[in-house]
């Protein structure tokens, strides 16, 4: 039977570094076999592997959590909160019309001017196709109250979108919206309340 | 030798690294859910009107947060001269597989023009560890929030 030859490669350069403090190979074997360096190519690529993985593994799941706190929805939310907040703050205490019955909309009303006596504009807050809509206008005439919401003036000027559900509610002063957003990867519910501060 | 040197720090450096990253992101995420915790506790409480000892959450369907009532031994210690809400004013709230306590109390500000004024308060408490799913783990970590209303 023919017996195999190993290949090795020699030279200062490619020594392996076990024969440094091997004794066996002390003298006797310089270089390393291709078995060797492909066993050691290896073992670096798992290890190489390995760290990858726990390092892409981590970029995600920090991905997930400045998605959380960053995504379109959740800032979408802010501004919907802060719109309705300021909203309501200037609007009239003396009345507001709210949907008793399945809580879709409520209007408010304002003075449009200092000279004003009544309220005389209005601005409706309503939710349209997942649209969240703050629509103003001026009242038909100062002492009739507009008590029915009209469609958004202008369907493409909203506030936010991916409304998935909502609420309007009021008791005394203060009105309360509840509304959820979502997206394909999460939802994101909140609570604003406000309530009217001018006379 | 040398390569076994190496392969070692690196696996202690990725798993510190790994470990580290972990506690961090539970650690914010827990911040996150906490505070919108409070929000919505807030929020809600200031929307309902009359006067703020007569608000339960639990009761309170609209909030969309899983909340019970709690004893006064896991949740937050109530602020000086602030009063907890009749019905109890410890909560339990479970999100996330993670439980959070809440303490809710209020104070009726004097010796102001308007007389109906009243300062809410909510803190939210959660274990730092982050283990919270055991409801009988301490709690160290915890956040307050406070908001006025009108009763009128």
């Amino acid at each position: 039977m023919r017996k195999q030859k190993k290949i090795r490669i020699h030279g200062p350069a490619l020594r392996s570094p076990f024969a440094i403090w091997h004794p066996l190979r002390e003298g006797t074997k310089k270089g390393l076999t291709l078995i060797e360096l492909m066993v050691a190519l290896a073992l670096a690529t798992i290890c190489m592997l390995a760290v990858g993985a726990v390092l892409s593994d981590s970029q995600k799941a920090w991905n997930q959590t400045y998605t959380k706190a960053n995504s379109s929805i959740m800032l979408d939310s802010h501004l919907a909160s802060k719109a309705f907040e300021a909203t309501i703050r200037k609007a009239s205490s003396e009345k507001y019309l709210l949907d008793t019955t399945d809580h879709l909309w409520v209007e408010v009303y304002y003075f449009a001017s200092n000279d004003s006596n009544t309220p005389d504009s209005y601005a409706c807050l309503q939710v349209q196709d997942g649209k969240f809509y703050i629509d103003h206008g001026t009242l038909p005439s100062p002492t009739q109250l507009n008590g029915i919401p009209d469609p958004p003036q202008d369907p493409d000027n909203y506030i936010c979108k991916n409304v998935t559900a909502f609420s309007f509610s009021g008791s005394g002063r203060c009105i309360r919206l509840q509304m959820t957003l979502s997206d394909n990867n999460s939802d994101v519910s909140f609570v604003s309340s406000a309530a009217p501060q001018n006379q | 030798m040398v390569f076994t040197v190496i392969l070692v720090i690196a696996v202690i450096g990725t798993s510190g690294y790994r470990y580290f990253a972990s506690m961090d992101i539970r650690r914010s995420d827990s911040e996150i859910t906490a505070g919108r915790i409070a929000s919505q506790l807030c929020q809600s409480w200031k929307g309902i009107g009359g006067g703020a000892s007569t608000y339960n959450p639990t009761t309170d369907t609209g909030i969309g947060l899983d909340i019970e009532s709690a004893s006064s031994a896991l949740a937050p210690q109530v602020p000086l001269n602030f009063t907890l809400l009749t019905n109890g004013g410890y909560y339990k709230v479970d999100s996330e597989d993670r439980t959070y306590y809440v303490t809710m109390s209020y104070y009726t500000i004097v010796n102001h023009p308007d007389p109906n004024l009243e300062t809410l308060n909510v803190i939210v408490s959660w274990p730092a560890s982050g283990n919270s799913s055991n409801s009988n783990v301490a709690t160290s970590k915890s956040i307050s929030l406070s908001d006025l209303l009108t009763t009128h």
